[in-house]
C-alpha cells in the first residue's frame, strides 16, 4: 500500500516534470504530455546477469507511459568507453558503477540527492549504511543498485566425504583452516580451501576479518595499518601454511575448480551460485566467519549514477527509471526484488527485504543476514578515495611476495606499509 | 589536351608523384596517430587524470619517478625477456617454416590454413581457452601431462615458468602471420633464380640460403622490425591470461602502463611518461635497424 | 621437371614430421575449443576433464542466438572490416610503393615518421585518439570507426618490402612503353605483388574483425555494435559462460576462415617470372 501511493506520487512528479519540460523545450513543437526521450544507460554487466538486465530494461521501455526509452549498452570495456566519452564531454545519462570507482570520475557525476524529493522514493526505506557509501557530505552521487558482499561457499558432498557435517560451516578462521585440512584429499585432487593469491577482492574480505581496515582516519589524517598488524600477520601465516601443506592451491582462478567439485570451501560473491547450480554442485552459503577484528558487513555498493553530461530532461528520465526499478507492480514484485532473487545479492531497502519471495529464498536470507548496522567498510575506511590502489598495489603484491618469494611475513608487511604510506600521503596533502 | 599532357608529364617525374603516393597515408597518420602521439608526449610531462580534465605541468617528475619505480623496471625486464624469446622465433623460425610451405600443393595449403587459425581467433577467446586447458587443477593439458607421468605442472601460476608459457602462447597466436607473410614473399621470388641455381647444382638447402633468403631480405626486415615493435608492446595475450601475475613475473611494460592509467590510480601523466620511455627505446632500435636495412639496399 | 624432383627434397620425411607436429600443437587446443562449444557447461568444467564429448548439445549456440543480434552485429563487422580494408589497400600500397621504388627528398624522414606510429601502445593514445575523432564530428559514425584505421604503418612497411624486390627492368620497360607513374604502379607493379596484397587484405579484414577496443570507444551506439564486442559479453566481470563464449568464437571464426581459404587461392607462385615472359 505504501509503495503504491509512492508510485502515484512519483507519477504526479513525473507529470509535473514533463510539463516543465514542455515549457522549457520551446524548440519541439510536437511535444505531448509525455515528451519522448531516449537516454543512454551504460554499464559493465556482461555475463549471465546481463541477460536479466536486458529483459528488465526492455520491460521498462514497453510499459512506461512517459515516452522514455532506455537504450542500454552493456560493455566489456565500460571503463575505457566511459573515460574517453567523458574526456570529450559526451557520454550516457545513466551509468552503473561501484562506490570505489566513483572517485576516479570525481567531478563527472551529478548530485542525485534530490531523487527522493523528485520521485517520491522513500529515503528512509534505504538501509542507511549502504546509502552512506554513496554520499559525500550532503551530496549523493550514486543510488544503490546492488550490494556486493563476499560469503563462504562450501561443497556439501566433500564435507560429507571428509566426515564433516554438510550443513555446518566453520564459524571461526581457525576452524576454517582445520576443516580445509580435513577436506583436502590429494589422491582425488581435492583442495580444502580455494583462496586465490591474485584475487585482492577476495583476500581483502578475509584479511580484514583478521586485522581490520588497512586505511583508517586518525586525527583528521589517513593512516595505513600494515606494519605490525598482528591480524594481517596471522592471516598471511595461515594462508602460506595452507599453500605449503597443499590445502590451498597456488592458483589465480579457483572458480572452475569449485564448479568441478574439487574445492571444499571458498570465499566468493553470489554470482558463483549460477555456475554451481549449472554444475549440480550441492553447496552451502554462510556469512564469512567473524575474526578478531569483530563483526563486519563489508560490502561494495554498486549504484546508479547520472553523469554531468546528462541534461535536466535526461536526468529526470533517469530518475524515472531508477524509481521504476524500486517500485512494486500490481503483482507485488519489483525489478529490484527480481534482481535480488535471481542473483542472490542482498537488497538495499527494508521493503524488499521484507517481501515474501525474498524471505523464502534461502540464499538471500543468508546473504542479508549480516547485521546492517555492523561496519560496511571494505578494506579501507569507506570515505578513503582509492580502494583500488590499496587492493592492487599494496595487498596483491604483499600476498604474492609471501607466496612466491617466501618473504618473511613481518618484512613483507613493513614493505607494504612503506608503499601504503606513499599512497596515503597523497590524500593527506 | 595540352594541359592533360603536361599534367601527366609532371606526374611522371617519380620524385614529384612520390608525394602524391605518400600524401594520403601521411595525412591520415598525422591526424589520427601523430597528433595523439604528441598529446601523449605532452601528458608525459604533466600530472593528468584519465579523463584529462585536470592537467598541470610537472616537468620531468614522471620520468624520475619511473626510473625509481621497481615495478616499472621489472616490467622493462619482463618485456625484454618476451622480446628475446619471441622475435628470433618469429623472424628466423617463421622464415624456415614459411619456406617449407611455399609450394601450393594441397598439403601445404592445409598446413598454412592450420597455422593461420590462431590468428583469426579473438584474443578474449584465446585467453579463456588457454586458461582453461592449462588450469593447474582442471585443465585438460595439465591432466594429460599428469597421466603421462609428468606430475602436476602449474603452467599459469609459477614464478619461474609462467613467463615461458605466456611467451609460447604469444608465439602460438601470431606465428602464423609471420610464416604466411614469408610464404607470400617467397612466392614472389622469380622461378628463374631457382632454375639458375639448379643449373649450378645447388641443393635445396643451398637454394634456400642463396636464393630464397637474399630475395626475401626486405620481408625479413619487415618481420623483424614489426615483430620487435610489437613484442615490446606485448599486452593482449598477457591481459587475457595472467594479467601480469604471478607476482608480476609476466607484467610487461604496457600491461603495467594500462593498469596505472585505468585500473587503479587513473594516472594518465605517469602512464604516458612510461610509454615515452618505451617509445624512445623502440624508436632507437628501429632507427638502427632501419639504417642497416637501407645500407643493405 | 628436375626442379620439381630436387625441390621435393623439401618434402623429406623429417621435415614433414616437424611441420605435422607444429600443426598439431596449433590444432589440438582449437579442436578442444570446437568440441567444447558443443558440450554442456557442466562438462566443459569437470573433473576429470574430457576431450571428446560425453554429451552433444546445441544449447550454447542457442544462448548466443538469444543473447545477441547476430545478423546486425555481423553486418556492422562486415562494414567496418571491409570498408576499412578497401581504403587501406589503396592508400597503404601507394605509400609502400613510393617508399620502395621512388626517390624523393624526405623519404627516410617520412618513412620513419610512419614507423614511429607503430611504436606507441594504443592504450596510451587511446583517449587522445578518441578526442580527435570526436572533435572531427565522427563520433558514432561508420566513418569515425574506419578512417582512423585506414593508414597502418605495418601495412605500408609490408607493401614496401614486397615492391622493393621487383626487378628494375620491368619498370624500365613500362616507362619506355610510355606509362606514367600511376600506370606503372597499377598495371605493372601491383600484379607482381598479388600474394602480398591478398595477404594484407586478409590480415586487415581479420584485424578489424577481431578489434575490440576501438569500435567500443568510437561507436557506442548499440546499433553499431560489432560481432567481436557482442561476443565479449559472454565473458562477465565475475563469471564466464564458457560454452557460449566458445560457440560465439566458432561463429566468429568461420567467416574469417572461409575468407582465408578464398584468399589463399590467389597466393600464386613466381609471378615475377611469368610477368617478364609476358
Amino acid at each position: 500500500m505504501k509503495s503504491l501511493s509512492h508510485r502515484t506520487f512519483g507519477r504526479a512528479i513525473a507529470f509535473a516534470l514533463a510539463m516543465t519540460l514542455l515549457l522549457t523545450c520551446l524548440s519541439s513543437a510536437y511535444a505531448t504530455t509525455a515528451e519522448p526521450i531516449t537516454i543512454k544507460f551504460w554499464n559493465s554487466f556482461t555475463g549471465a546477469d546481463g541477460d536479466q538486465l536486458v529483459e528488465l530494461v526492455d520491460r521498462f521501455n514497453q510499459t512506461n507511459t512517459d515516452g522514455i526509452k532506455v537504450e542500454m549498452d552493456i560493455s566489456a570495456n565500460f571503463a575505457d568507453q566511459l573515460t574517453s566519452a567523458l574526456a570529450a564531454g559526451t557520454g550516457p545519462a545513466l551509468v552503473l558503477m561501484s562506490n570505489a570507482m566513483r572517485y576516479q570520475y570525481d567531478g563527472y557525476l551529478q548530485d542525485v540527492s534530490d531523487i527522493f524529493t523528485q520521485t517520491g522514493m522513500d529515503k528512509s526505506d534505504f538501509i542507511q549504511s549502504y546509502l552512506d557509501y554513496c554520499m559525500d557530505g550532503s551530496a549523493m552521487y550514486l543510488v544503490p543498485f546492488q550490494i556486493v558482499g563476499y560469503y563462504l561457499f562450501w561443497n556439501k558432498d566433500l564435507f560429507t566425504a571428509a566426515g564433516l557435517d554438510p550443513d555446518v560451516a566453520p564459524t571461526t578462521w581457525d576452524e576454517y583452516a582445520e576443516f580445509a585440512a580435513k577436506l583436502t584429499d590429494a589422491t582425488k585432487n581435492v583442495y580444502g580451501s580455494g583462496l586465490c593469491y591474485n584475487y585482492p577482492y577476495q583476500l581483502a574480505h578475509v584479511i580484514q576479518r583478521f586485522g581490520d581496515l588497512s586505511v583508517t582516519a586518525a586525527d583528521g589524517k589517513w593512516q595505513a595499518n600494515f606494519a605490525g598488524n598482528e591480524g594481517y600477520e596471522k592471516f598471511l601465516v595461515t594462508f602460506k601454511k595452507m599453500i605449503d601443506d597443499g590445502v590451498n592451491p597456488v592458483e589465480a582462478d579457483t572458480d572452475p575448480m569449485m564448479m568441478a567439485g574439487q574445492i571444499g570451501m571458498t570465499v566468493s560473491g553470489p554470482w558463483i551460485t549460477g555456475g554451481l547450480d549449472t554444475a549440480d554442485i550441492k553447496y552451502g552459503i554462510s556469512l564469512l566467519p567473524e575474526g578478531e577484528a569483530g563483526d563486519m558487513n563489508s560490502v561494495e555498493v554498486l549504484g546508479f549514477g547520472v553523469p554531468t553530461v546528462a541534461t535536466d530532461a535526461e536526468k529526470a528520465a533517469a530518475y524515472r527509471f531508477i524509481q521504476w526499478w524500486n517500485s512494486e507492480d500490481a503483482n507485488g514484485t519489483s525489478p529490484a526484488l527480481e534482481w535480488a532473487t535471481n542473483n542472490g545479492f542482498p537488497a538495499y531497502t527494508y521493503s524488499v527485504q521484507a517481501m515474501d519471495s525474498y524471505q523464502s529464498s534461502e540464499k538471500l536470507r543468508i546473504t542479508s543476514s549480516a547485521d546492517p548496522s555492523a561496519p560496511t567498510d571494505f578494506f579501507v575506511d569507506s570515505r578513503f578515495p582509492d580502494t583500488g590502489i590499496m587492493l592492487f598495489d599494496v595487498l596483491a603484491p604483499l600476498v604474492q611476495r609471501i607466496v612466491f618469494d617466501n618473504t618473511d611475513v613481518a618484512t613483507a608487511l613493513t614493505d607494504a606499509q612503506t608503499i601504503a604510506d606513499g599512497v596515503v600521503a597523497r590524500y593527506n596533502q | 589536351m595540352m594541359q592533360r599532357k603536361s599534367m601527366l608529364s609532371y606526374l611522371n617525374k617519380p620524385s614529384r608523384s612520390a608525394y602524391f603516393f605518400v600524401a594520403p597515408s601521411i595525412l591520415l597518420l598525422l591526424v589520427f596517430n601523430i597528433t595523439p602521439l604528441l598529446a601523449s608526449f605532452g601528458l608525459s610531462v604533466s600530472d593528468a587524470s584519465i579523463t584529462l580534465n585536470q592537467i598541470s605541468f610537472v616537468g620531468l617528475d614522471n620520468f624520475t619517478r619511473a626510473f625509481s619505480d621497481a615495478r616499472f623496471l621489472n616490467s622493462l625486464r619482463v618485456t625484454l625477456v618476451f622480446s628475446l624469446l619471441e622475435v628470433p622465433l618469429q623472424a628466423f623460425g617463421a622464415m624456415v617454416i614459411g619456406a617449407l610451405m611455399v609450394k601450393n600443393n594441397l598439403w601445404n595449403k592445409a598446413l598454412r590454413a592450420v597455422f593461420f587459425l590462431p590468428v583469426i581467433c579473438s584474443a578474449t577467446v584465446i585467453g579463456i581457452m588457454w586458461r582453461m586447458i592449462l588450469h593447474s587443477n582442471v585443465g585438460i593439458i595439465t591432466y594429460a601431462f599428469s597421466l603421462l607421468g609428468f606430475g602436476k605442472i602449474n603452467f599459469m601460476n609459477s614464478a619461474q615458468t609462467t613467463i615461458f608459457v605466456v611467451s609460447f602462447l604469444s608465439i602460438w597466436r601470431s606465428f602464423g602471420i609471420s610464416a604466411i607473410i614469408y610464404v607470400t614473399a617467397a612466392q614472389q621470388v622469380s622461378p628463374s633464380l631457382y632454375e639458375a641455381a639448379e643449373l649450378d647444382g645447388a641443393g635445396a638447402v643451398r637454394q634456400f640460403f642463396h636464393v630464397t633468403v637474399p630475395s626475401i631480405r626486405s620481408t625479413f626486415w619487415f618481420v623483424l622490425m614489426t615483430r620487435f615493435a610489437g613484442s615490446l608492446q606485448i599486452f593482449d595475450i598477457i591481459y587475457v591470461t595472467t594479467g601480469g601475475g604471478p607476482n608480476f613475473t609476466t607484467e610487461s611494460t604496457v600491461t603495467y602502463v594500462y593498469s596505472r592509467a585505468f585500473s587503479s590510480g587513473g594516472d594518465m601523466g605517469y602512464a604516458s611518461a612510461m610509454s615515452m620511455v618505451l617509445f624512445v627505446f623502440i624508436m632507437l632500435v628501429t632507427i638502427l635497424m632501419y639504417r642497416r636495412m637501407i645500407r643493405e639496399g | 621437371m628436375s626442379r620439381l624432383n630436387k625441390r621435393s627434397i623439401w618434402g623429406a620425411l623429417p621435415i614433414q614430421l616437424l611441420l605435422t607436429v607444429l600443426a598439431l600443437l596449433v590444432l589440438i587446443p582449437l579442436v578442444w575449443l570446437f568440441l567444447s562449444a558443443f558440450k554442456p557447461e557442466k562438462e566443459i568444467i569437470s573433473w576429470p576433464p574430457t576431450f571428446l564429448n560425453r554429451t552433444f548439445t546445441w544449447a550454447n549456440f542457442d544462448t548466443v542466438h538469444k543473447r545477441i543480434d547476430i545478423s546486425r552485429y555481423v553486418l556492422n563487422s562486415v562494414i567496418y572490416a571491409f570498408g576499412t580494408t578497401a581504403m587501406a589497400v589503396v592508400i597503404n600500397s601507394l605509400a609502400g610503393y613510393a617508399y620502395a621504388r621512388m626517390k624523393f627528398v624526405g623519404k627516410n624522414a617520412l618513412f620513419l615518421l610512419t614507423l614511429a606510429t607503430m611504436m606507441v601502445p594504443f592504450q596510451v593514445i587511446m583517449v587522445p585518439s578518441f578526442l580527435v575523432v570526436f572533435k572531427l564530428g565522427m563520433y558514432n559514425t561508420y566513418w569515425g570507426l574506419m578512417i582512423p584505421r585506414v593508414a597502418v604503418a605495418a601495412s605500408i612497411f609490408m607493401m614496401r618490402a614486397a615492391f622493393s624486390v621487383i626487378p628494375v627492368e620491368l619498370e624500365d620497360a613500362a616507362r619506355i612503353d610510355g606509362l606514367n607513374e600511376l600506370g606503372i604502379f597499377s598495371r605493372i607493379m601491383v600484379p607482381q605483388v598479388k600474394s602480398t596484397l591478398v595477404c594484407m587484405v586478409v590480415l586487415s579484414i581479420n584485424g578489424s574483425w577481431n578489434d575490440l577496443l576501438w569500435p567500443m570507444l568510437v561507436a557506442t551506439d548499440t546499433s553499431m555494435r560489432t560481432l567481436a564486442n557482442g561476443l565479449a559479453l559472454f565473458v562477465g566481470q565475475y563469471t564466464i559462460q564458457y560454452g557460449a563464449a566458445f560457440a560465439g568464437a566458432l561463429i566468429s571464426i568461420l567467416p574469417m576462415f572461409l575468407l582465408y581459404l578464398f584468399g589463399q587461392r590467389y597466393f600464386v607462385e613466381g609471378m615475377v617470372g611469368s610477368g617478364l615472359k609476358a
